[in-house]
């Protein structure tokens, strides 16, 4: 019985693992180390797998739960750690900037920098795939609202990176 | 603005294809691992009677249907038990006043210490017995066209009573009391001569003192009843009939229990319960300042009849109870007599 669902439940995320696992690299950046995001989220929704109603949300059903899991690490821990400048500092040279492992962890550094809606709207909008529906489902608020933070989330993030990488590269954004 | 737009989109677009750090097979290796601690924890212990308990409900309701079912039946299995049992005292003389066939006298044995030899054995006189009325209690609607039917047939009833009576006190002559005449209790204005057992010595009118008279104590399958006075049928004067049919409805049937009230008993109890339109199960205590305290538990029976017997100045005596025409069980139960009968069928 525990081994035929645990087969079951692991065919199941194979189909959304990769997409599971850039939205917790993308969210857990600068909060929690995104494999353990990955690991509690995946125990949790085993036990919690008779909850799911359909197969197809099991994506949304993974992220809702990584996301609460998230919430309640910040609830309990320290003020959120800003990202040190040095991190920053070491994509300046532009030569590792063009390297597209260094851009993405330089975009998920200043995603840490977004509020928390804008930065899960643009994760799972441009990173994800989820479509601007999904996202306000899982957000529990409307479509425009969740336009709306994409808008300015895209804005924020020009703005983080233009800021911290011109403070060391002289204003090459 | 549009060239930040685009550096933002193309790392986004490194983001979207970049092959996951952490394989799937690695995922799920470690999460394997670790599944079994976390399915054990639900499922041992308390978990396990959780997920029982919350997750198979319509399971735990026929569980505690079924438990519950067997405790009402030991319950009830015990009460009815206590009931049969029956309870023998000890007795100076027993005699066996058994009126119809050997088998009823098995069944139904009254047990009385002996009464005092006559006072007046030459006295011949007879009392004149008769009906005062005879009264069936109001029927159900369907009934109520076949009125006079029923009063015809209870008149049949009472008269082969009658010869009943009679031939089984030719049957058995050493158990019939010498003073009483079956024929003649119901047949009217009859005579009976008084008896050398006669206690009540030339007055048949008057009715026997406590004092004077034997305990009676009938017991048999049904139950017990102690009767610490002993009707005889030469004090009888009258008698009134009142029936209870299983197809009465509830108006019906507080009518049957309003006439017993109206001749002086209380009903400090009673309790019926209808199934599928038939009275199923009755309960009745009747109760009598004079110390009457009787209880009659009855199932599946289709008539009951109460004949109330009444002496020379019409006041009641007694009572018999008659389930179904049966009337084998004339016993005669005073209005001092306690116990409780159950009748099954």
């Amino acid at each position: 019985m525990s081994k035929r669902k645990q087969d079951k439940f692991l065919l199941l995320y194979k189909g959304v693992h990769d997409r599971f696992e850039r939205f917790c690299r993308a969210r857990a950046c600068g909060d929690m180390p995104y494999e353990d995001l990955m690991n509690e989220s995946l125990l949790i929704a085993y036990q919690k797998i008779d909850t799911l109603q359909k197969e197809g949300s099991f994506l949304s059903f993974l992220i809702g739960i990584s996301r609460r899991i998230l919430a309640n690490s910040q609830r309990k821990k320290k003020p959120l750690p800003a990202v040190d400048d040095s991190i920053l500092s070491n994509y300046a040279d532009p030569e590792d900037v063009m390297s597209k492992r260094m851009d993405v962890d330089l975009l998920h550094k200043a995603l840490a920098f977004l509020p928390a809606e804008q930065r899960e709207a643009l994760i799972l909008f441009e990173i994800t795939g989820f479509s601007i529906k999904e996202i306000a489902q899982l957000h529990k608020s409307s479509d425009s609202a969740v336009k709306q933070r994409l808008s300015r989330g895209r804005k924020a993030l020009a703005n983080i990176l233009k800021n911290k990488l011109s403070l060391k590269t002289g204003g090459t954004l | 603005m549009k060239q930040e737009e685009r550096i933002i989109s193309s790392m986004f677009e490194a983001a979207r294809e970049e092959a996951p750090q952490i394989s799937f097979e690695d995922m799920a290796q470690q999460f394997s691992k670790q599944v079994p601690v976390a399915a054990g924890a639900e499922q041992g212990g308390m978990g396990a009677i959780k997920s029982l308990l919350f997750r198979h409900i319509s399971l735990n309701s026929i569980l505690l249907f079924s438990v519950g079912s067997l405790a009402l039946l030991s319950i009830t299995l015990a009460s009815r038990e206590r009931e049969v049992v029956p309870l023998i005292s000890q007795q100076e003389e027993i005699e066996v006043i058994a009126e119809k066939t050997e088998t009823a006298a098995s069944q139904v044995i009254a047990i009385k210490i002996p009464s005092p030899p006559p006072s007046n054995p030459t006295d011949k006189q007879k009392t004149p017995v008769k009906i005062v009325k005879s009264v069936l209690a109001v029927r159900s609607n369907k009934n109520r066209e076949a009125s006079s039917a029923l009063d015809s047939k209870q008149a049949l009833d009472e008269s082969s009573f009658a010869a009943e009576i009679k031939d089984s006190l030719e049957m058995n002559p050493d158990f019939a009391e010498p003073n009483v005449d079956s024929s003649v209790i119901l047949a009217n204005q009859a005579k009976r001569p008084n008896t050398p057992f006669d206690t009540s010595s030339t007055n048949s009118k008057d009715t026997l003192k406590t004092s004077d008279v034997p305990q009676n104590y009938l017991v048999d399958e049904r139950g017990e009843i102690k009767d610490q006075k002993k009707i005889r049928k030469i004090d009888i004067n009258g008698t009134v009939t009142l029936t209870l049919l299983n197809t009465y409805n509830n108006d019906m049937a507080d009518q049957f229990l309003t006439q017993l009230k109206s001749y002086g008993l209380t009903i400090k109890k009673d309790r019926h319960r209808f199934r599928k339109g038939h009275i199923r199960n009755f309960f009745i205590q009747l109760t009598h300042h004079q110390g009457l305290d009787f209880k009659l538990r009855a199932a599946k029976f289709k008539r009951l009849d109460f004949i109330l017997y009444f002496d020379q100045k019409d006041d009641l005596i007694g009572f018999s109870y008659h389930f179904n025409h049966d009337r084998n069980k004339t016993d005669i139960i005073s209005l001092k007599a306690r116990g409780s009968i159950t009748q099954l069928y």
